[in-house]
């Protein structure tokens, strides 16, 4: 049944397209425009900072301590999940929760139904696989010891992202991830969630974390 | 079941007397036709990038059985299952016997037209099965007992006022303000969220050579339910597809654009088959769903097929005069505008009303706007060529035979100045007569000018407003 379905559609679609032919633009194609924005953190930063998320730039593992326990302390966070992460290791963000007496659980922790059992939670830390430079994006790419719950439903999301992650904009993503096999998920998250559909008055913070703030790791 | 047909006409004249309703949509059209032009001026390449979006979607379309094949191959690969359904009744029932044979009882569900389109959330209720619409203005629409009535703004045509009864009645919460209004959706939703055993959503755009669903949003209610529920449900329509992330990357480059006027939306999911080995969440189970709906019939229309190139971004509707005025809902059918009165009138068991596309008014205002290079017009001017080949009233037929002659046309248009020239004595002796219909439903400017000097300040007007002439 089920192959007798798709067998009868694709059919019909092969009797449709055969005498198709491959359409001939009427003019030769323009090439995408290359993107001009600068791939560094001021460029980056402008354009995450304009959306809603904070941006602070550290410059040595000590500088990037201090910009996570700070925004630990302006958002009062207690409990937090993370990544197991290289980036966050090269700062030893571990340490600096535990000096902040955080509770933290990593990802082995997590139970078998991971969203609902971090509703509570304060803080998810996580790094980036990218960030693009033209549209402030940080890229965030799911995988074992990855959990797409943590930078989703603790209300502060923060994301460490290293300097060499650091691409243009959107096709040069896709030219990366097009040369390896795509992880379960990679979101591109471009700002703090936000509505317009009451009569287009913009709401920031709808689903997912309220707060959003990018810690940048200028030495790797 | 009613067979009455539907009638556009009866429907756009009671949308027409709701002045509230009609303030409310023009002021939300008003700002998303703002928030479009803004961006797509800001863009001085917007037409090598509608140039890009046009090759790929036609690309994509002579190569559509080849790609969903190589679609439904890569889904396989990273752990997904493919289902064909041939139509809105066994797209609804495939579903819905997943989640039964699943024991699913509370499912979330992004916006999808494709959902609208196959009636899915009643043939969940009846199966018993709690389907929660989780995009805020499709959730408010659920919660009123109504309908979208734009493809991208659902509730486009509720007033804040109408939303905060609405929210007062159900949660017992008062607020007249927007950001607590949407808090209290918030809280409401989180908990469906978390406990939901299924997650449904829709597909912008499936990438074949990679087997990835992609999806767009602002809400990040697409990315929840995607990612926390135990099943991930992809419904989407079969010419959603392209080939490669290169192929998608056209694509994007013109949809947030002219949908919503944003370079990027806030959440881009791209979502590739269920959980893999050692990963603690993302769905278990990945089910990817496609559609035909008389779109595999439509694509051996020559000439109507060039609607599968559309890519829902909303741009026609929101520049439609006849949108702009009557609303989404006037059109009875689940995609309305300039592209829901071609689309419609070819899927199967569409309803509405067939003479639809009489209801253009060959503005083109849509054709301009459309990032993919559509020509809804000429579409449409297609639609009603085949409908009159099927027959038409005796008055139709003599206007257009004096119509095809300029000289006698010009006569009879000189004696009806003088005699009669708002055709009032015509249709006075038969009211019931194709004249008299013809004056009821149209704002008749009356033979008292010639057409031919009235020409030029309509053709600016027209142009002006970002029609053609």
């Amino acid at each position: 049944m089920k192959t007798r379905v798709r067998n009868a559609i694709l059919g019909r679609l092969r009797a449709a397209t055969a005498t198709m032919g491959l359409p001939r633009p009427a003019a030769p194609l323009a090439p995408r425009r290359p993107c001009r924005a600068a791939v560094d953190f001021a460029t980056f930063s402008t354009a995450l900072t304009a959306l809603g998320p904070t941006f602070e730039l550290a410059h040595d593992p000590a500088a990037a301590q201090a910009a996570l326990a700070g925004v630990m302390a302006r958002h009062g966070v207690r409990t937090a999940v993370r990544w197991n992460h290289p980036d966050l290791d090269a700062m030893d963000a571990g340490a600096v929760m535990a000096a902040a007496h955080v509770a933290v659980i990593a990802p082995e922790e997590l139970p078998d139904r991971v969203c609902p059992s971090l509703a509570a939670i304060d803080m998810g830390l996580t790094g980036s696989a990218y960030a693009l430079c033209a549209t402030g994006s940080l890229i965030l790419a799911a995988g074992q010891g990855r959990e797409r719950g943590t930078a989703l439903v603790p209300r502060l999301h923060v994301a460490l992202v290293a300097k060499s992650r650091l691409l243009p904009d959107l096709p040069a993503l896709f030219d990366r991830l097009a040369g390896h096999p795509m992880p379960s998920a990679v979101n591109c998250v471009t700002g703090v969630s936000s509505t317009g559909d009451i009569e287009f008055v913009y709401v920031r913070g709808v689903h997912g974390p309220l707060a959003v703030h990018v810690i940048g790791l200028d030495w790797l | 079941m009613s067979t009455a047909p539907y009638n556009f006409a009866k429907a756009a004249a009671k949308a027409l007397a709701d002045g509230e309703r009609r303030t409310i949509l023009a002021k939300a059209i008003a700002e998303i036709h703002v928030l479009r032009r803004k961006s797509v001026d800001a863009m001085p390449d917007f037409e090598a990038r509608r140039a890009r979006a046009v090759a790929v979607r036609e690309k994509t379309l002579t190569r559509l059985p080849d790609l969903l094949e190589t679609l439904e191959a890569q889904v396989t690969a990273a752990g997904g299952i493919v289902h064909f359904a041939e139509d809105a009744a066994s797209a609804a029932s495939l579903i819905t016997q997943l989640l039964t044979a699943r024991k699913a009882r509370l499912v979330v569900k992004s916006k999808s037209m494709v959902s609208e389109e196959i009636g899915l959330n009643d043939v969940l209720a009846a199966a018993g099965i709690e389907a929660v619409e989780t995009d805020l203005g499709e959730y408010i629409v659920q919660l009123a007992g109504e309908k979208p009535s734009h493809i991208l703004a659902p509730a486009l045509h509720v007033s804040k006022e109408q939303v905060s009864e609405l929210f007062d009645r159900k949660f017992a919460r008062k607020s007249t303000d927007i950001p607590e209004m949407t808090r209290i959706a918030r809280d409401s939703l989180r908990r469906k969220f978390l406990a939901a055993d299924a997650g449904i959503t829709g597909v912008n755009i499936a990438v074949a050579a990679t087997g990835t669903v992609i999806v767009l949003e602002n809400e990040g209610n697409i990315r929840l339910t995607g990612s926390c529920p135990p099943i991930h449900i992809a419904l989407m329509s079969l010419e959603k597809v392209v080939e490669t992330l290169d192929d998608a990357a056209a694509v994007l480059d013109i949809l947030p654009p002219s949908a919503t006027g944003q370079t990027l939306p806030v959440h881009l999911s791209l979502f590739t088959g269920a959980r893999r080995d050692g990963e603690r969440d993302g769905p278990k189970e990945m089910h990817l769903v496609i559609l035909d709906n008389g779109r595999s019939q439509l694509m051996a229309d020559p000439i109507l097929r060039q609607i599968l190139r559309c890519i829902r971004c909303g741009a026609c509707l929101n520049v439609c005069p006849v949108y702009q005025s009557v609303g989404g809902h006037a059109y009875g059918t689940v995609y309305p505008g300039p592209m829901g009165s071609i689309l419609s009138s070819v899927l199967t068991g569409a309803v509405g009303d067939v003479r639809q596309p009489f209801a253009c008014t060959h503005c083109a205002a849509c054709a301009a706007a459309c990032p993919v290079g559509i020509d809804h017009p000429a579409l449409l001017q297609e639609l009603r060529r085949r409908l009159s080949a099927q027959g038409t009233d005796a008055a139709t037929v003599a206007f257009a035979s004096l119509a095809r002659h300029p000289l006698l046309f010009a006569s009879a248009a000189a004696v009806a100045r003088t005699a009669d020239p708002k055709l009032t004595h015509v249709a006075g002796l038969s009211p019931g007569s194709p004249v008299g219909r013809f004056l009821r439903t149209r704002a008749f400017p009356g033979f008292s000018r010639p057409f031919s000097r009235r020409f030029r300040a309509l053709a600016r007007r027209l142009s002006r407003h970002g029609g053609r002439s």
